[in-house]
């Protein structure tokens, strides 16, 4: 019994409300293939429906925004929105190490592991390997170390242009690192 | 009030006189709300349609008589009252046989009660997962304290280095002899081998904490660089296992090797 026979709304419920029920509830991304299973849909109509869900959303009365990350997609609030309503949702979506991990490497970015470690201590690889893990780092070979740098889904999520906008910006704090 | 209901009067589809604007007019009015009370069966009174009866009425005082929508206000919250009390009273019961009794059939209604043990299909509402996107001030904030931390290490590190304070954890001095504790950590090694092929670092321990693990290794590493143990490590972060080497004295020659150590 799959998704979609278990939780069967019946006939009449919009794939697109269910949709959005299901990305508000799940907090977390979810797959698309969840989402083909919970609507029964066949992918190109699921596809326009996501679509339609997303031009729905980027109206500017509407406070969250669909967010898609190689194919996992979720609900975020809007970026504009975020700072005055983020009181009522205390806990962020990473924790408070692996976020200065993660600001180092953005700040400093391409940078070597060896460097992060050096400054974040060895705690840095666990964070980096669930930073890979989420997609907001990718790492190559660079001799016996690896070389960081943060994805375009690190810019897609911040709603960054470019890495300057980052560094450059309001946002940049007083101190850079070398 | 025994001469109520009085002959003539208009009464509800379920038996109840209708308490008319006549009754609550009358110098009889407490008596008759007390039989509403207490010997009609409130129950049976719909307060919503003697509410709406007393309100076309009003509507025709059109406000002149305050006393009187006053009257009717307090009838309706004391039928109202009756009402509740009696739902305490349903569920209050004295005698535990009572209570099976209303919560099988009476009470709830439900038939299922009679024959099976019937759970209700209670819904818990669905808690979504809150946690929510980093922003970007967070993003600049976080790299300023990481920067901090790593600037108070580094003060740290240097003023420890300099005044000699800095635990290594290679720092005997003041602490037993090296090779006391070596010979300590060997027999250990030998006891335990004695008992199988090899010995597992965590058996080394003689306590749970990162400083007796690294003086430990930092042991072994001494022992093996004496041709005196093996450590092996089958994949990156699993259990180290302790092996004697082939040549190392067996147990029955300990002393003699002590001995010799010394």
């Amino acid at each position: 019994m799959n998704n979609r026979e278990k939780n069967d709304p019946g006939k009449g419920v919009s794939p697109k409300a269910i949709i959005e029920a299901a990305l508000f509830l799940a907090g977390d991304p979810v797959a698309k293939d969840e989402l083909l299973d919970l609507t029964g849909l066949p992918e190109s109509q699921l596809d326009s429906v996501l679509a339609d869900l997303k031009e729905d959303l980027s109206e500017e009365e509407r406070g969250l925004k669909l967010f898609e990350n190689d194919g996992l997609y979720s609900l975020k609030i809007k970026r504009e929105l975020l700072e005055r309503v983020k009181y009522l949702a205390p806990h962020r979506d990473m924790s408070k190490g692996v976020l200065r991990t993660l600001s180092v490497i953005a700040y400093n970015s391409p940078v070597l592991q060896k460097e992060i470690v050096e400054i974040r201590g060895n705690g840095a690889y666990d964070h980096i390997d669930k930073l890979i893990d989420r997609n907001f780092v990718k790492s190559e070979q660079e001799g016996r170390t690896k070389l960081l740098s943060v994805t375009g889904y690190f810019l897609d999520y911040f709603e960054l242009n470019s890495l300057d906008e980052l560094r450059k910006g309001e946002h940049a704090p007083e101190r850079l690192s070398n | 009030m025994e001469d109520y209901p009085k002959e003539g009067s208009e009464f509800t589809r379920s038996g109840i006189p209708v308490v008319s604007v006549e009754d609550l007019n009358s110098s009889k009015w407490r008596e008759i709300l007390d039989w509403y009370a207490y010997s009609g069966d409130p129950w049976e009174i719909s307060v919503v349609e003697m509410a709406q009866t007393f309100q076309k009425e009003l509507e025709n005082l059109d406000g002149k008589n305050l006393e009187l929508s006053g009257r009717m206000v307090l009838t309706c919250s004391v039928i109202l009252r009756a009402k509740a009390e009696g739902l305490i009273d349903k569920e209050q019961p004295e005698e535990e046989d009572q209570l099976e009794e209303d919560f099988d059939s009476d009470y709830w209604g439900y038939e299922e009660f009679e024959n099976e043990k019937y759970i209700p299909d209670l819904e818990i509402p669905l808690k979504r997962i809150n946690k929510r996107t980093v922003t970007r001030d967070e993003l600049s904030d976080a790299f300023t304290n990481a920067v901090d931390v790593y600037d108070r290490r580094e003060e740290r590190w240097s003023t420890e280095e300099e005044d000699g304070s800095r635990d290594w954890g290679l720092n005997f001095q003041g602490e037993e002899n090296l090779q006391v504790k070596l010979q300590r950590l060997y027999r250990k090694v030998k006891e335990k081998v004695s008992r199988g092929k090899e010995v597992l670092f965590s058996r080394l321990l003689n306590e749970d904490t990162k400083e007796e693990k690294f003086r430990t290794f930092m042991e072994l590493l001494h022992l093996q660089s004496e041709g005196k143990v093996i450590c092996k490590q089958e994949e990156p972060f699993s259990e180290i296992e302790v092996e004697l080497m082939e040549d190392s004295p067996q147990p029955g020659q300990r002393e003699e090797t002590e001995r010799q150590d010394e």
